[in-house]
């Protein structure tokens, strides 16, 4: 008897055994998979806001091994692989554009990617872990296994840029430029918020943003980019709020009235980006599609730099074909879906560009009538022109002496293309205004002429010579 | 017996010209189907009004979506043949026709020609267009709505849709959407029942069979062919109660692909804000919507009555009916592809799945374990079936109502039992699986 349970004991014991040395392999074999990251990941819907839903494939002789590897994987890719989107369903990049960023952070990424490690904070099974019908496959002696996981990526993002492991928007940014949101003319139109005025014998057409802002999707769609811009570190400035401002009499008073004293015709969105001096602005639009008993939106929003009117980085795409949705519930979709592809070009593309070519500005210098100096006047001996000069000035305070000479008369002298510094010597922002002060000044301290000089928008300064303005 | 054999040798022959086959290929997400069920009048079968009051009460199973669009009968001599008609169907079976007129069978008959007829009721009366109709929730002013589409979508998501819909920013209106996919799992079926009363051919073999006794025990004591005798007619009493039952079930599916939901969405759909009445007009009059034949089916039953029964007449004829229906339902099941429960297993030891009484499961049902793999010379995925497994009937998920969603009413908030505890059907039938797997409906 007592032999008996014995026997009992010492086989359940090397069963046991057994079984833990399996795992133990299995589980070994999948962390090797795993080092290698041998996984493939795609998109599968639109997550909810600041997560990606995604199915990972992963590799493993056991399924329950390999449900646990996909999150491992799941929030690997995100931070390097990035993805493919589908025909209805944005991509998504990378978190990281640098492809040796892993061997560069190796003390970060090895306890993060660790079994237990943090990674697990930023995934979570959309299902408990079910794998759908199809998605476990058996090749050879192992599985493929599709596991469908969210990951929060705002906060995965978060922690990377807090451990200084990825740069945040705002700091590749520099000068951390502020966007203003508009609805683009052709949605404005589309839905019946411009008009055609007859301006003094030309027939143009006037947006009328005060009605367009009441119109309950705008509202949405702006307060959502917002949102998402500011959870990004860009400054916002707010359309609804400056219109509210420059509606007052004596602020649009102020700016119809030139330096010259003149009343011009000064465009709503002209008072508004005067007023509020954006460094982008951002337009978007989105057009309803109904087939039957379907519906799906056309997204786009595009960013332009104010000063330049060049674009800064776009995205745009047609979202699922859907029964029962609300417009609102689709466009906040299109904004999720579409935001990170739109600010990845921003800071890999625009400000990445910024960072290394400098802030692109256009300088204009206008003469005054009783200047004592002209464009083409002689300063010297060997025959040198003031616009001689100016040159030399530019090449020697614009990044890399880039700018180009686009009009030069007697009177008038105008640059594109000014390449800027973001940043002074003291590490301050340095803005187009700033620029045109130092060549004011310059001006003054050289040829001791008065001159004056005054910002158009964010992107373009104007210097008067040879007098102050009024 | 040999008419009767003809007979369907006849039909069998018409029949396959227009039967499609079943397609084969592995799918491996469940779509509920929707059935409209309908019973073909005819004036001389006995218990008529029974019969057909049976048919209409006849509980609808769970497993599909009752797709009913009114018209539950019609009677198949309205529906008359053109000569035209009629020469393409016997000029395509011209050898069985032969063979049936010299078997002394009416080839001009109701009988004869009946899928024809029921393909000429299907479209004489633009059945297709009032299933879609139904679909779309057809109003007397032409307006049509997705709320049944819907309805059925968030119905007919597995757990995982469920889920995943919960985590994506589109939410429900995903569910939503796989109503749309149900449409083309639309099916009508026609059922035919033959009443036989049993005397006649209990008679008949009693008369046979005394025939042949006389004959083989010519010459033994009459005492033994009186004892012998008696035995027969004992057993003609006992058989000659009650009718033989026959159903046949004639199965069409609407005909649905993405080119005509685009004509229809575009050419046909309006809702309420946007009536047009050259659209109603339109949808009334259209050719776009057919159903197709997809095959037949035949159970047989009897209906008996003893001395001992306690129920009436009336309700052992209406109970007959309605197990007939269920085995034609069965036969249908274990035939075609698309009305077997597709799923996948959530769990290996134990055999739990996402399914439960929303797909009909009772306990016992057996399915099909399908593994999935490469091929290795194709590199292509095939499946291969790995084992059996079987519903454990006390372990059945009562998932007849989605908890993830509103829409749908809680039947068991009105009276039914269930047990709460219950998250996953069970199934006994081995260790051997894991989660993922497919598995689909044997029987």
């Amino acid at each position: 008897m007592k032999n008996t349970l014995f026997k009992k004991s010492l086989l359940c014991s090397l069963i046991l055994f057994f079984t833990l040395i399996a795992n133990a392999q299995s589980k070994k074999k999948a962390n090797k998979d795993t080092e290698a990251w041998r996984y493939e990941i795609e998109v599968v819907q639109t997550g909810t806001e600041g997560t990606y839903l995604i199915k990972v494939w992963s590799y493993s002789s056991k399924p329950e091994i390999a449900i646990e590897q996909s999150k491992k994987n799941a929030v690997h890719g995100i931070i390097f692989k990035g993805l493919t989107g589908t025909s209805t369903i944005s991509g998504q990049p990378a978190l990281t554009s640098n492809a040796n960023l892993e061997n560069e952070k190796t003390d970060f990424f090895k306890p993060f990617f660790a079994d237990g490690g943090k990674y697990m904070k930023f995934v979570s099974n959309s299902n408990d872990g079910a794998i759908a019908a199809g998605d476990i496959m058996r090749i050879g002696k192992e599985f493929k296994i599709g596991v469908v996981v969210s990951v929060n990526v705002t906060a995965l993002r978060k922690e990377l840029e807090s451990a200084d492991i990825i740069k945040t928007l705002g700091e590749q940014a520099v000068n951390k430029p502020s966007i203003m949101i508009f609805p683009d003319d052709n949605w404005m139109s589309a839905n019946g918020f411009s008009k055609e005025i007859d301006n003094q014998g030309v027939k143009t057409l006037v947006n009328d943003y005060a009605s367009a802002l009441l119109n309950v999707e705008l509202g949405q769609v702006i307060t959502k980019i917002q949102k998402m811009m500011l959870d990004r570190g860009y400054p916002l400035e707010n359309l609804s709020q400056t219109l509210k401002a420059i509606q007052d009499a004596d602020a649009i008073k102020s700016m119809e009235t030139s330096e010259e004293g003149n009343s011009v015709q000064v465009s709503l969105k002209d008072k508004l980006l005067n007023s509020a001096r954006p460094d982008l602005i951002l337009y978007v639009s989105w057009t309803l599609n109904t087939l039957g008993p379907k519906k799906s939106v056309y997204f786009s929003m595009t960013a332009m730099d104010a000063g330049t009117n060049k674009p800064a980085g776009s995205a745009s795409g047609t979202g699922n074909e859907l029964i029962g949705a609300s417009l609102g519930v689709m466009l906040e979709t299109a904004v999720l879906s579409h935001i990170d592809n739109f600010n990845d070009q921003l800071m890999n593309t625009y400000f990445s560009e910024m960072q290394t070519k400098g802030r692109e500005i256009t300088v204009e210098i206008q003469v005054f009538e009783n200047s004592p100096k002209k464009i083409n006047s002689e300063i010297n001996d060997d025959g040198d022109e003031l616009s001689d000069d100016i040159q030399k000035w530019m090449k020697e305070n614009t990044v890399n002496g880039a700018f180009t000479l686009q009009t030069k008369t007697s009177t008038l002298m105008r640059m594109t293309s000014v390449r800027i510094p973001l940043k002074t010597e003291d590490g301050t922002a340095f803005s187009a205004d700033a620029f045109g002060t130092k060549l004011r000044k310059y001006m003054r301290k050289t040829y001791q002429i008065p001159c004056s000089s005054y910002p158009v928008g964010t992107g373009k300064t104007v210097l008067v010579i040879g007098g102050k303005s009024q | 017996m040999k008419k009767i054999i003809i007979l369907v040798g006849v039909i069998s022959l018409g029949i396959s010209t227009i039967a499609q086959a079943q397609d084969k290929k592995v799918t491996v997400k469940n779509l509920r189907s929707s059935l409209h069920t309908m019973v073909i009048e005819s004036d001389n079968f006995p218990r008529k009004e029974v019969v057909l009051k049976a048919f209409n009460d006849a509980p609808f199973p769970d497993k599909y979506n009752e797709h009913t669009i009114g018209e539950k009968s019609f009677n198949p001599v309205k529906y008359t043949l053109s000569a035209e008609e009629k020469a393409i169907i016997y000029k395509s079976s011209e050898a069985a026709n032969n063979a049936a007129i010299a078997a002394g069978v009416k080839i001009d008959s109701v009988a004869n020609e009946l899928p024809y007829r029921i393909q000429k009721y299907l479209s004489k009366e633009k059945i297709a267009n009032k299933l879609v109709a139904k679909w779309f929730n057809r109003q007397a002013d032409g307006s049509l709505d997705w709320n049944l589409v819907a309805e059925r979508g968030i119905m007919n998501a597995s757990d995982i849709e469920t889920k995943n819909a919960k985590s994506s920013s589109e939410g429900q209106a995903l569910l939503k959407n796989i109503g749309l996919e149900l449409i083309g799992n639309t099916f009508v079926v026609v059922n035919k029942f033959n009443f036989f009363a049993n005397e006649p051919a209990a008679a008949a073999i009693r008369d046979l069979g005394k025939a042949k006794l006389a004959k083989e025990m010519a010459g033994q004591p009459q005492f033994v062919i009186d004892k012998l005798n008696s035995g027969i007619d004992a057993a003609y009493e006992k058989g000659k109660e009650g009718y033989s039952i026959f159903a046949t079930s004639y199965l069409y599916k609407l005909v649905w692909n993405d080119s005509i939901a685009t004509i229809f969405y575009s050419d046909l759909y309006m809702e309420k804000d946007k009536i047009d009445a050259k659209k109603k007009n339109a949808f009334d009059n259209s050719d776009l919507f057919k159903l197709e034949f997809v095959g037949d089916e035949t159970a047989v039953g009897l209906i008996t009555f003893s001395l001992n029964e306690k129920r009436t007449e009336e309700q052992i004829v209406s109970l007959s009916t309605k197990r007939i229906i269920d085995k034609v339902y069965a036969k249908l099941q274990k035939k075609y592809d698309v009305f077997k429960t597709l799923t996948e297993l959530l769990t290996g030891n134990p055999i739990t799945a996402k399914i439960g009484t929303k797909e009909g499961l009772v306990g016992g049902e057996k399915f099909d374990v399908l593994e999935k793999s490469e091929d290795p010379k194709t590199g292509l995925p095939i499946y291969k079936s790995i084992g059996t497994i079987k519903v454990d009937k006390n372990l059945i998920w009562d998932n007849s109502y989605n908890d993830e969603v509103t829409t749908v009413t809680n039947p068991a908030a009105e009276g039914q039992t269930t047990n709460p505890k219950i998250e996953a059907t069970t199934f006994s039938g081995g260790k051997k699986y894991y989660p993922g797997i497919l598995i689909k409906q044997l029987k």
